[in-house]
């Protein structure tokens, strides 16, 4: 197993920032040289005024969001894992679902957002259910593909043993599929995010508790670029933060299984 | 017996083996070898013909008369298990009760010389060789009437190859169950067995059964013995004659 060390840290988390460093000065540099207009693209200088200025406002959206996402995810893990088992019992059964599950990940998300928030109301379970559909089919196809493809000869052997069909599932095709559904795992995390706040767009503002996609919406409709910026990259980071939680845990449960 | 229509995989296949022996079916690579093997284990069925073990059908065998054990090409051990967890496998499939898991685990260990050091480890943290010794182990913890080995040392290097034929002779030796080795390599089949059936292609047929004279325990000096040579020469030529 390959140990982490300070130098391999630094020389994965190094070049990427230093080029971020060297892209804000040449956007700062650009902005300025050409004299462009704040409303037309604001200067890094005048978004991080903005992310300062409310950063109770975007730390509380984040959390919000991030909730929001992770419970989506949760939901969809839990669902898709399901879904898989179900469609790993027969061909018969997989033939006659699967084609809705690729239902799943080509209707836009934005035009199932609006019913959501018709049947579920303006709260936050509609928000966790618009991240749980966007993320869902990740996990179905990764999950019944991991559940599915199975070494003939390891089927033959449990056949050979006597194994029932519960003892291939459990003993067999569940912790085959466990890496598949880990890689499964990562591909929805990012989805769950961009869920979310698509679920927020649509849910706009309840209460006290609201999330980026809120913040998304209002900055919009006011034309504050430099927030909207503000926004893009709270996103973002929180994007990156639970992609890197995920690849994290997934990536201990994946050497777990082999080593 | 055939496979797909009009296509036979094997035709006149006829033969009986004996309680206890040590038999060896020889052929090209595609002479339907495998085939046979799996249709002894009842893991296909005949479209023609009849085979049964011990009296009867080897799907009925398997689950009601006869222990039953088949041993791979590939190790096919399940990489999230560890190795005593891999032996603990066919135990808890066929039940067998908990408390008998461990005494049979460890005298399989020892019985294919695996250490406790070794049972502790991932499959991924072994050689090609210890995880075949971990297949074979696997085969022989439920104490195997009749074993099928399909190839098992077709991947590993000479040295390794023959070492594990000297060990699985020395316990058969010890075990006596029936055994049907499948293999393509001539030196492997007359080491192991009394017996060897040899094989044609295209449709798989048996073109000869030859007894193996040499006594047990058989030594790697056997190897060296200029009966050994001839013997193998003997059926190398006559494995050359059933692949054209």
């Amino acid at each position: 197993m390959k140990r982490f060390s300070v130098g391999a840290i630094l020389g994965t988390v190094l070049p990427p920032l230093l080029l971020f460093v060297v892209v804000l000065l040449l956007w700062e540099g650009a902005v300025r040289g050409f004299g462009l207009k704040p409303y037309l693209l604001p200067g890094p200088g005048l978004v991080w005024q903005a992310l300062q200025r409310d950063a109770d406002k975007y730390l509380q959206a984040v959390r919000f969001t991030g909730l929001a996402a992770l419970c989506g995810l949760g939901a969809s893990l839990l669902v898709g894992t399901t879904v898989a088992l179900i469609f790993s019992q027969s061909k018969w059964i997989r033939s006659s679902g699967y084609p809705y599950a690729i239902f799943l990940q080509t209707v836009p998300i934005v035009a199932i957002a609006p019913l959501i928030v018709h049947w579920f109301g303006f709260g936050f379970g509609s928000i966790v259910l618009t991240a749980c559909i966007i993320s869902l089919f990740p996990i179905i196809a990764n999950g019944t593909s991991g559940l599915v493809n199975i070494d003939p000869d390891l089927l033959d052997l449990f056949r050979l043993n006597k194994a029932s069909r519960w003892q291939v599932l459990w003993k067999l095709r569940f912790p085959s599929a466990v890496p598949a559904l880990c890689i499964g795992a990562r591909t929805s995390a990012g989805m769950a995010v961009v869920g979310a706040i698509v679920g927020e767009f649509f849910t706009g503002y309840g209460g006290k508790r609201f999330g980026l996609g809120y913040l998304i919406l209002f900055a919009s409709g006011q034309a504050r670029i430099a927030d909207l910026f503000a926004c893009m990259f709270a996103s973002t980071l929180l994007g990156v933060a639970i992609f890197t939680a995920v690849t994290l845990i997934t990536g201990v449960i994946q050497r777990r299984w082999y080593q | 017996m055939a496979f797909a229509a009009g296509v036979p995989t094997l035709r006149d296949v006829s033969v009986s083996i004996p309680t206890g022996q040590f038999v060896s079916l020889l052929g090209p690579s595609g002479c339907g070898k495998s085939t046979l093997l799996r249709l002894m284990a009842g893991l296909l069925t005949p479209t023609d013909g009849t085979i049964t073990v011990a009296g009867v059908a080897p799907e009925q065998a398997r689950k009601s008369s006869t222990r039953m054990a088949f041993v791979f090409q590939d190790p096919t051990l399940l990489p999230w298990r560890t190795v005593a967890q891999n032996l603990r496998l066919p135990l808890e499939l066929q039940g067998v009760p908990t408390a008998e898991h461990a005494a049979l685990i460890s005298s399989s260990l020892r019985l294919i010389g695996l250490s406790d050091d070794d049972a502790r480890k991932r499959p991924r943290m072994l050689s090609g060789g210890m995880r075949m010794r971990v297949s074979l182990a696997r085969a022989l913890v439920t104490s195997p009437e009749l074993l099928l080995l399909d190839e098992p040392f077709a991947a590993l290097d000479d040295v390794l190859r023959q070492q594990l034929n000297e060990e699985l002779v020395r316990i058969w030796r010890e075990k006596m169950w029936t055994a049907v080795f499948v293999t393509h390599n001539v030196a492997e089949a007359v080491f192991l067995s009394e017996r060897v059936l040899v094989m044609s292609s295209r449709p798989g047929t048996l073109v000869a059964d030859v007894p193996i004279p040499f006594a047990y325990p058989r030594t790697p000096e056997l190897r060296g013995t200029a009966e050994f040579a001839k013997l193998t020469a003997d059926l190398s030529a006559r494995l050359r004659e059933a692949a054209t």
